[in-house]
């Protein structure tokens, strides 16, 4: 590490003012404040406690919490290919692996590369320095979409989300609504028959490098909410595949282990917000029982909050910090209302079967008029007890 | 209302809508200015306004009465031509010029008639202004020929997409063995995926497909694509599987309404082929009733 | 006052630009989301809009000195819709496609608000010509802005300008798709925001 820090300081001239690189100078400073903790602290007078646990190690937190599910998610891809092409046999874990790696990669690149570099030249322009609110946001997206997703759409969603959803806000911290989310969105509205009506969207359907199968062309996969809105009333896959996560979907979202791995370790640092996580679970799996004892729905609540994107949305994007609930009370009920309207949406419109995008980014725009709530309601209980003293 | 005001310093009258500070034009202070009320009957007044009032709405009505029935006929016309594109798609014949559509559809509708659901002629009633709506209660019937010269009938039919209503025409050989050609439109589907149902390539696949399946029922229907697994089984677009399901529903269910109505796989009525109406030449005691002299077909 | 004064050019001129209705004055937005998935709609809707507020301008300027003041805004209503309805009815007639594709929404240009607006804050207390003159600003300036949204918008979400097929097959071949959501009124809106955002960053004195 001392090499490194030395390495730092002796190029850092080079993008100070007047040096050479200084039109970089966003770059520099993003690098070295993810690499070393800075040394500042919020006033110049007085005594500060220094943590060193500021913004960008929470965030790495997030990203090191969604590598079980990224890499469930590649191995998902290799065996669902393997699968159709019906060479479960022969698959070996280590060639799905690779190949879901080799397909996964491309849309991580892109959209970290799109992103970040959006980013940076923003902040180049505003003269600030970078903010690292796009690293949870760049590790999700790829995971969010379906592996056949082109990656020239995946870059524009990117681009659309980063300049629509954050930058003109304010960047970090001042967006109302949740960057990859609205990637997905944008993803969804525009090109739907890429994202969902194809049904041959889900599962990779040629070799890599020598690596995977070519599946036949007639191949088709729903998602298991994707079979049920077309009216199937008995799933292909059993629950316990659907639990460990080796069902088509989106790349990260199937696993519901590797997802509780991730919100175990969120939870231990106390990173996200128990509460959200709870209310939004238990909001779910009380709608869907409601659907499934008034007999709207055939899956029962444990299957509702077990498929689709429900459990990857309840622990890491309605848990976000800056687009969720800031009250614990108000927690309480945004998280409930994500799963009430997730499974909702879900059952009652034959149009979208996955729910749970629409439902975090409905909650998102309601977020800051639940805190009003809970806060007016704090400071008027408070008035009161002033006067009766 | 604007109000006047006459400024003493610079002699000059303005508008305003209340006093103003200062003269507008020279700045002289309000000392200068004075309101012109404006001479004659006080507007603001009870019976001037109730006199107004109903003085404009009179003149009002009258403008668009006249404005409505001057262009009506045209209007009717529009919508008319409008009807019969749609129709002679099915049999077809697309992309005509406006001017054109009329002489075309005179040229291959040969006769119409409108059913009941257990195959009564209803008397009296035009297949043309038959609309939409009321299929299901009435049959309208069409008997035309094709872009090609085959013998056909067009049945129109109604159904239920993903946002709203469905219609279309689908044009089947006067034995309803065999689709010669058919015409979707929608109400609100969705753009690029659900209304792709309007396209020529959509309604092009069904030309050719049998109409009935084995056991003499209507089966022509549409299927998700790569799902088909009889002639009968039309692919539906990918992407809108409520809008395609929407349209197999009404082909499936609207035909065999008019099978039924046509009194099973042989027609009965005034749309009989072989002695059809038209082909007996006004040959004496003909009497079915297209051959009263009264001309069914549609304007 | 000669025919175009400066202060009546002022009045057809400014609406084109710094006065605009729409990214200015912020008014009329709905239909200008709502008619322009295409551009030949646009471009029909904005002449409508153009021919009505110059002419509901220039019938309430000549009347409003014996309007009553109560029925103010009622009068004025009546015009706009009586206008509206005769320009429906001669689309219908007239350019049948176009009527149908605009549908509803030539009958929303009554409730627009860069009508009743213009007719509160200019004919009511301006002589016909000018007021004219600023009816046919306004609506040009609104009808400039529905061309742009509309240019973009059928551009990517149909690949085709006034229903002719622009971006070429060899396009589609290669993965090129049609972006659904610009056929979408939310999109829109956003297109609107940014043609707002490139028009402050130009004209800095609307900042």
């Amino acid at each position: 590490m001392n090499a490194l820090r030395k390495y730092f300081d002796k190029i850092k001239p080079n993008f100070e003012e007047g040096g050479k690189l200084h039109a970089f100078r966003s770059l520099y400073d993003g690098f070295d404040t993810f690499a070393f903790v800075p040394n500042t602290t919020a006033g110049r007078t007085g005594t500060h406690v220094h943590d060193a646990i500021d913004s960008k190690r929470i965030m790495s937190f997030v990203v090191i919490a969604l590598v079980p599910a990224l890499l469930f998610g590649m191995y998902n891809v290799g065996y669902q290919n393997a699968l159709a092409a019906g060479q479960l046999e022969q698959a070996t874990f280590w060639g799905m692996f690779w190949y879901g790696f080799l397909a996964v990669l491309p849309k991580l690149i892109v959209s970290y590369v799109v992103g970040l570099g959006i980013e940076f030249t923003v902040a180049q322009w505003k003269n600030e320095e970078i903010h690292e609110g796009f690293l949870v946001s760049g590790i999700i997206i790829p995971m969010i979409v379906p592996v056949n997703t082109p990656l020239w759409i995946l870059a524009l969603a990117v681009a659309f989300a980063v300049i629509f959803a954050k930058e003109i806000f304010g960047g970090t911290g001042m967006n109302i609504f949740n960057v990859a989310l609205i990637t997905r969105a944008f993803l969804f509205f525009s090109y739907p028959s890429s994202m969902t009506g194809d049904d041959t969207v889900w599962v990779a359907q040629n070799p890599i490098l020598g690596l995977g199968y070519a599946v036949p062309d007639t191949f088709s996969a729903a998602t298991p909410l994707g079979e049920i809105a077309a009216g199937v009333t008995s799933l292909s896959t059993s629950f316990c595949d659907q639990v460990i996560g080796l069902i088509p979907g989106s790349v990260g979202e199937t696993s519901v282990i590797a997802i509780a791995l991730g919100a175990l370790l969120l939870l231990w640092t106390g990173v996200a917000s128990w509460k959200t996580m709870l209310s939004v679970f238990v909001g779910g799996a009380v709608t869907g029982w409601c659907y499934n004892a008034l007999g709207l729905s055939p899956l029962d609540a444990c299957q509702h909050l077990v498929l689709g994107g429900f459990c990857f949305g309840a622990v890491f994007m309605a848990t976000d910090p800056v687009t969720s609930a800031r009250t614990e009370g108000g927690k309480w009920i945004y998280g409930f209302l994500i799963g009430f309207v997730a499974v909702t949406v879900r059952v009652l419109n034959p149009g979208y079967p996955e729910g749970m995008m629409l439902a975090i980014l409905l909650m998102n725009l309601f977020a800051p008029l639940i805190d009003y709530c809970f806060v007016s309601r704090n400071i008027s209980k408070r008035a009161q007890r002033a006067i009766k003293k | 209302m604007a109000k006047k005001f006459y400024c003493s310093q610079c002699g000059q009258t303005f508008e305003a809508a209340s006093m103003p500070d200062k003269c507008p034009i020279c700045g002289a202070d309000t000392s200068h200015l004075t309101e012109v009320k404006s001479k004659g009957i006080n507007t603001n007044g009870n019976i001037y306004t109730i006199c107004y009032a109903a003085v404009m709405v009179i003149l009002v009505a009258f403008l668009l009465a006249f404005v409505s029935s001057a262009l009506k006929s045209k209007q009717d016309a529009n919508v008319a031509i409008d009807k019969k594109s749609q129709i002679l798609a099915s049999l077809n014949v697309r992309g005509l010029a406006k001017s054109e559509v009329e002489g075309k559809y005179n040229e291959l509708i040969q006769e119409t008639c409108v059913l009941t659901p257990d195959g009564q002629v209803l008397e009296g009633e035009d297949a043309f202004g038959v609309d939409t709506k009321e299929i299901g209660e009435k049959f309208p019937v069409y008997r035309s020929k094709t872009a090609d010269g085959a013998d056909a009938l067009v049945l129109p039919l109604k159904g239920r997409g993903l946002w709203g209503g469905l219609w279309g025409y689908v044009a089947v050989t006067p034995d309803l063995q065999k689709v010669l050609g058919a015409y979707f439109d929608h109400e609100s589907e969705t753009a690029g995926l659900g209304a792709l149902i309007k396209e020529a390539k959509f309604q092009e696949q069904f030309i050719g497909r049998p109409v009935l399946g084995e056991d003499g029922n209507v089966a022509l229907t549409v299927v998700k694509k790569g799902s088909s697994t009889a002639e009968t089984e039309v692919d539906g677009v990918t992407g809108a599987t409520l809008t395609s399901k929407g349209v197999g529903e009404m082909v499936l269910t609207g035909i065999q309404q008019y099978v039924n109505a046509l009194g099973g796989s042989k027609p009965s009525g005034c749309c009989q082929k072989a002695e059809g109406c038209g082909g007996c030449g006004g040959k004496e005691g003909c009497d079915k009733p297209c051959c009263q002299g009264e001309s069914e077909q549609a304007e | 006052m000669s025919l175009l004064s400066k202060a009546n050019r002022e009045a057809l001129v400014g609406p084109l630009n710094l006065n605009n209705p729409v990214v200015v004055q912020v008014l009329g937005i709905c239909s200008a989301l709502a008619v322009t998935a295409q551009l030949e709609p646009a471009i029909v809707m904005g002449l409508s809009v153009t021919i009505i507020t110059a002419f509901s301008n220039l019938i309430i300027s000549l009347i409003r000195n014996s309007i009553p003041n109560r029925i103010r805004i009622i009068v004025q209503l009546v015009v706009v819709a009586a206008l509206v309805t005769i320009v429906s009815q001669v689309l219908k007639a007239f350019a049948y496609d176009v009527s149908v594709q605009l549908s509803v929404y030539v009958g929303l240009i009554i409730t627009n608000c860069i009508l009743m607006g213009r007719l509160e804050a200019f004919a009511m207390m301006n002589k016909p010509w000018p007021s004219f003159l600023d009816g046919i600003g306004n609506g040009i300036g609104y009808a400039i802005i529905l061309v742009i949204v509309g240019f973009v918008r059928e551009l990517l979400g149909s690949g085709s300008l006034l229903g002719f097929q622009v971006i070429p097959e060899w396009c589609y071949e290669h993965g090129y798709m049609n972006n659904g959501m610009m056929t979408m009124p939310a999109m829109s809106l956003i297109i609107v925001g940014c043609v707002i955002w490139a028009h402050r960053a130009y004209n800095k004195e609307l900042q």
